[in-house]
Formats: structure tokens, C-alpha cells, sequence
């Protein structure tokens, strides 16, 4: 009999900080650990007696890379405890800032963290000798996505514009139109690189994943539905607390989540969203869905890096059409009156399902908030996840076996720093 | 070196010292506006991040940022780097929520798009958070830095010191 370790001490290629201990006794994994150690963040317990106004600027602080995700679920929330209902062109103008988000992470990711791992490159720069012309097509695509967001947000990273009831002010119809020629452009970038993704080599890799997501009749899921899961279940946002759970596990300080009902695991992100919601995609968005060679929905996390090409086709079209039509809204915000009240929303933040919950006094002070982000709820399915790839791909070279979990984790997509409440590895080996 | 071939970018936010960037870029448009724009032959940018430098620097053949960094010294105390920079991740640059300014400059560099010549003025800060003011020693020295910024652009005959030379491409697998 013999114990084996391998440890990744610092994940990389993902936002935040993590790492991975597995140990295993001859080739049985009998210890699998996704160790996130970067210290609580107290977001929750930093807005308790804080006014309800407040809530947008500091939850957008939560994450760098997806603080609209934050800042809207908030404002979602909070309007649903004060009962208020906001026009359509504020909903499209919240949309719109939503494609941007998704458009600067989904190219990030898919351009420098993802890529190399399927062209066996160890980081984005060092891809960049042999595949300019893809990076600066990412690079283009993500400086718009910041450019819409600066546009909506008043700036890309933490936007300052967004309240509840609406926004500040509402940006120039000029200042919008002025976007749509390098939108056209990103439109057909998008298009290309979904192709040029869905051609990489993918590792057999599925499982039987209960994926979950939002869901709309209408439009496809960003800021509003109900939750909907691969095994046909439809479920109100106020359920979620009783349909899912969190728990506390010694080795991460950020919470994991199963549904209550099975205690089993669940799945969230682009690749759960493309394929519960097929049929909502924007209409090249699902052309392209239909012409990649996948069978919707696709049980292959590795795959993800297509639904993600296709979520930015989705997000430059949708973005597109609603800049064609844009007029400032009138009023840019409604007002509203301070009362108690409890309120909930999830929206789609770029790495899948964010819920908050928000209770307030009379006199607009939060009394309670909860923040359940994706990779919270992701981390006990990739640990499921790893558990099986790692008896797969196993081999005598622990700096192999090293590198296919980070290309496995990294198919998430994760965001340690949002989620803690993430990767060293290493590999004990008896 | 005409106009379109110098780029300076001064790189920041508004808040407290992280706004020093800005600052020079700022004084020096103001000396251009004085003295004609053939005094200063070159082309002024200001950045919230490293990475927008890219959008500016096609065709260029000289580069000048302008940075304020931790870690590096005492408050107010400025540094002139040229590319290739070995101790550029010893400092710690303003922004932490996009691409460094080391990760910008490797980038350019391996696209092929960074000029023969890249030069870094850095000045030491100390505050930088929003509603933060300008430390006095920032305040301080940020005219005799803004002095020497002008007479780096000013001369158009400098060529590098150092030779630029391409980290190596590691291809994992292989």
C-alpha cells in the first residue's frame, strides 16, 4: 500500500486564491480537498444598520471582475421588498450593463485563463507568440465590454450609476450609438472564436449533473426568472432557501451548497444557462449553438468554453439591438418610499446563479443580508468533479496531475475572492 | 521623432496619490497649450489602466508612463525604468482589477507591438483610496518629477540603454 500527496499551493488562472490537497492510497483517492483560504469577507454582517441605498456600492465591491452581478442582485432584492416596479427602458438599460459584464469576463476567460489549457500552454502571454491575432481579438472584445460598462456604469470596474428604482442619470443616446460600429465588429469576433473554441480537443469527461439556472420565458436569463434544473424542476427565487443549502466545511471558508431535498451537488455557470436555455439565445447565438457539433444540453464541464463564446455572442447581440433602439429613460430613476420589508432576487452573474436577500426596518436600515455566490454553490461539485478526473488522468508525475485538475477547476471559471465565506494541490500517496 | 511617434501615458484614478499619473499628464498638456504644441512634440494619454496603453501605441517608437507605486522607496521619492524592467513586480502599481502593468508591457511585447523604447517614471505614493487627498509628499514632488517627465519627452534622440529582448514562450507539455 502506498500514500501519495499532491498539493497545489496557489491555484493560478483564476480569480482569488485557493489550492488543492489529494491524497490517495495506491490509485484510490481517499482524500480530496478544494482548500479556499483567503479569509472571510463579513460583506453580509458589513451591511447589517446600513441604509438600504447602500447596499449597491458595497456589494459591488465583493468582486472586481463581476460587481455588476453583485450590485444588480442587490437592487433586485431590495426593490422586491420595497414593492417596486421599474420601467422597461430602465430594465433594457440594466440588461445592457449586464452584456457588458458578461463580455469583458466571458473574454478574459476564454481568451487568457481557458485557452491555454486546451492549447497546452502554461499562461495567456505565453499563448500570444503563436495566436496574436485571437488575443487582440479578445482583448478588443473585453475593452468593449469595459467601454458599455463605462458607458452604463459611469466606470468598468465597481460602476457608481446603478441605484434602486433605476440608475443616476442615463447616458446620451449619442454616447450609445457611438458603440454599435465596434459592437458589429465584436458581433462577428465572437462568432469566430465560438468556432475556433468548439474546435479545440476536449477530454471525455461528463457526469450526471443536476445543472441549474435561471430561465425566462421571453429573453434569455441575466437579471430575472425562475430557477430551472436539467431534472425539469421550476422553482420561485423565494424558494431558494428552501430548495438549497449551505454548509460549513473545515477546509474552505467559503460555504458549500446541495439541494436540500438530496443533499446532492449542483452545477451553475454558462454551460448549465446555454443549456437550459437553448432556445431563448439570440438568434446567430443559436444558430451557432446548433452548428457546433454539441448536443444540448452538454454534460461536459471542459465544453464550457464554448457555452461561454456563445453566452458573448448572445451578449454583443442582445447589446446591439438594444443600443439600435436606446433613448434615455425618463425618468432615469422612480422614487419610493422607505418601508420594512424582506425581499429576494438571483440574477446570472457570469459564472452562474447569485441569490441575495435582503430584510429592512421601517426606516430603510438592512437588518439581514445573505450573499450565496456561484462558486460557492459550484465548490462541492467540483470536488465531486475532481475526485473522478483525478482517478482518470492520474499518472506517477504529480506536476501532471496537477495541471489537469487546475484545467478541470479552471472550466468553472471560478471566483475564489466573490466566493469565500481557492488552488494549491497537493497529493498524498499511500 | 514627430508627434505621432512619442506617446506618453500617465496612468491613475482620482483618488488620493494614485492620481499622480494623471497629474503630469495634466501639467504637461498645460505646457503644450502655453507654448504651442511644437514645444512638446508628443502625443498625451491619461489611463485608468496599464492595459488601455495598447489602444495607443501602433506606430509609436517611443513610450513614456507615468505611474505612482508602493513599495518602492519613501513618499514622494521618483524612479526612471527602462523596458526591460526586472524589478517591475517588486512595486506594487495602482489598479489590482485588470491587466499590471508588467502583464501590459509582456503583452505588448510578445504581440510586437511595444516600441524600441519604453520608458517608466514611478513615483512613490501613499494614499490612494476613494475620498483620499493628495499627501504633502506627493504635492511636493510632483513638480521637479513633472520637470524631469518634460525634459525625458523633450529629448527626441533617446534611444534605449538597454536591448529588449523576449522572455522565452513555455509550452507546457512539450
Amino acid at each position: 500500500m502506498t500514500e501519495r500527496t499532491i498539493r497545489i499551493d496557489a491555484m493560478t488562472r483564476v480569480e482569488g486564491e485557493g489550492g488543492l490537497y489529494v491524497r490517495l492510497r495506491d490509485r484510490a483517492v481517499e482524500e480530496l480537498r478544494l482548500e479556499i483560504y483567503e479569509p472571510p469577507r463579513m460583506f453580509e454582517g458589513l451591511l447589517r444598520g446600513r441604509p438600504l441605498e447602500d447596499a449597491p456600492d458595497i456589494t459591488a465591491r465583493i468582486c472586481g471582475i463581476c460587481p455588476v452581478a453583485y450590485q444588480m442582485s442587490s437592487i433586485h432584492a431590495l426593490e422586491a421588498a420595497l414593492d417596486i416596479r421599474v420601467a422597461p427602458e430602465i430594465r433594457a438599460m440594466r440588461r445592457l450593463l449586464y452584456c457588458g459584464e458578461w463580455i469583458q469576463s466571458h473574454a478574459l476567460h476564454v481568451f487568457l485563463l481557458n485557452s491555454p489549457d486546451f492549447l497546452g500552454y502554461d499562461n495567456g502571454l505565453d499563448m500570444v507568440t503563436e495566436y496574436p491575432e485571437e488575443v487582440n481579438r479578445g482583448l478588443r472584445m473585453k475593452k468593449h465590454g469595459n467601454q458599455l460598462l463605462e458607458a452604463i456604469g459611469g466606470r468598468a470596474i465597481h460602476p457608481i450609476n446603478v441605484t434602486v428604482g433605476g440608475f443616476f442619470r442615463c447616458p446620451e443616446r449619442e454616447t450609445m450609438q457611438r458603440l454599435i460600429p465596434d459592437f458589429e465588429w465584436c458581433l462577428q469576433a465572437a462568432i469566430e472564436t465560438t468556432r475556433w473554441v468548439a474546435g479545440f480537443e476536449f477530454p471525455e469527461f461528463s457526469a450526471d449533473y443536476q445543472l441549474v439556472a435561471l430561465s425566462h420565458d421571453d429573453e434569455y436569463p441575466m437579471n430575472e426568472g425562475r430557477i430551472v434544473t436539467s431534472d425539469g424542476e421550476s422553482i420561485d427565487v423565494t424558494d431558494f432557501e428552501s430548495e438549497f443549502e449551505e454548509r460549513q466545511v473545515p477546509h474552505s471558508t467559503a460555504l458549500h451548497c446541495h439541494r436540500k431535498k438530496t443533499g446532492q451537488p449542483y452545477f451553475l455557470g454558462p454551460l448549465a444557462r446555454v443549456g437550459l436555455n437553448t432556445d431563448r439565445l439570440s438568434p446567430q447565438a443559436k444558430r451557432l449553438a446548433d452548428d457546433v457539433g454539441i448536443t444540448w444540453p452538454c454534460f461536459n464541464p471542459f465544453q464550457g468554453i464554448v457555452a461561454r463564446s456563445l453566452e458573448l455572442v448572445h451578449a454583443f447581440e442582445e447589446a446591439l439591438a438594444i443600443l439600435r433602439g436606446y433613448q434615455p429613460a425618463k425618468p432615469n430613476r422612480i422614487d419610493y418610499v422607505r418601508q420594512s420589508g424582506q425581499g429576494c432576487a438571483a440574477t446570472e452573474a457570469p459564472r452562474g446563479l447569485l441569490y441575495h436577500r435582503y430584510r429592512i426596518d421601517d426606516d430603510g436600515k438592512i437588518l439581514q443580508a445573505k450573499i450565496i455566490p456561484p462558486t460557492s454553490q459550484n465548490q462541492a461539485q467540483i470536488e465531486a468533479d475532481l475526485r473522478r478526473w483525478v482517478s482518470q488522468i492520474l499518472t506517477d508525475d504529480d506536476a501532471t496531475t496537477a495541471r489537469q485538475c487546475e484545467n478541470l477547476v479552471r472550466c468553472y471559471d471560478p471566483c475564489i475572492s466573490c466566493s469565500t465565506h481557492f488552488l494549491k494541490l497537493k497529493i498524498d500517496r499511500t | 521623432m514627430s508627434s505621432t511617434e512619442t506617446l506618453f501615458v500617465g496612468i491613475g484614478s482620482p483618488h488620493g496619490d494614485d492620481v499622480v499619473g494623471w497629474k503630469v499628464a495634466d501639467q504637461l498638456r498645460g505646457h503644450v497649450r502655453a507654448r504651442g504644441a511644437g514645444s512638446l512634440d508628443v502625443r498625451i494619454e491619461k489611463a485608468k489602466s496599464p492595459i488601455q496603453t495598447l489602444d495607443w501605441i501602433n506606430g509609436i517608437r517611443r513610450l513614456v508612463l507615468c505611474d505612482g507605486c508602493r513599495g518602492m522607496g519613501r513618499p514622494g521619492q521618483t524612479r526612471r525604468w527602462e523596458w526591460p524592467m526586472a524589478e517591475l513586480d517588486r512595486a506594487t502599481w495602482s489598479g489590482t482589477h485588470d491587466f499590471s502593468l508588467s502583464a501590459s508591457l509582456q503583452l505588448a511585447e510578445r504581440l510586437g507591438r511595444l516600441p524600441p523604447l519604453v520608458v517608466l517614471w514611478s513615483m512613490e505614493i501613499t494614499t490612494g483610496d476613494a475620498g483620499d487627498k493628495v499627501s504633502r509628499a506627493v504635492a511636493e514632488a510632483l513638480p521637479r518629477f513633472v520637470q524631469r517627465v518634460q525634459a525625458e519627452l523633450l529629448n527626441q534622440t533617446a534611444r534605449p540603454t538597454t536591448r529588449v529582448t523576449r522572455a522565452p514562450t513555455s509550452r507546457n507539455g512539450s
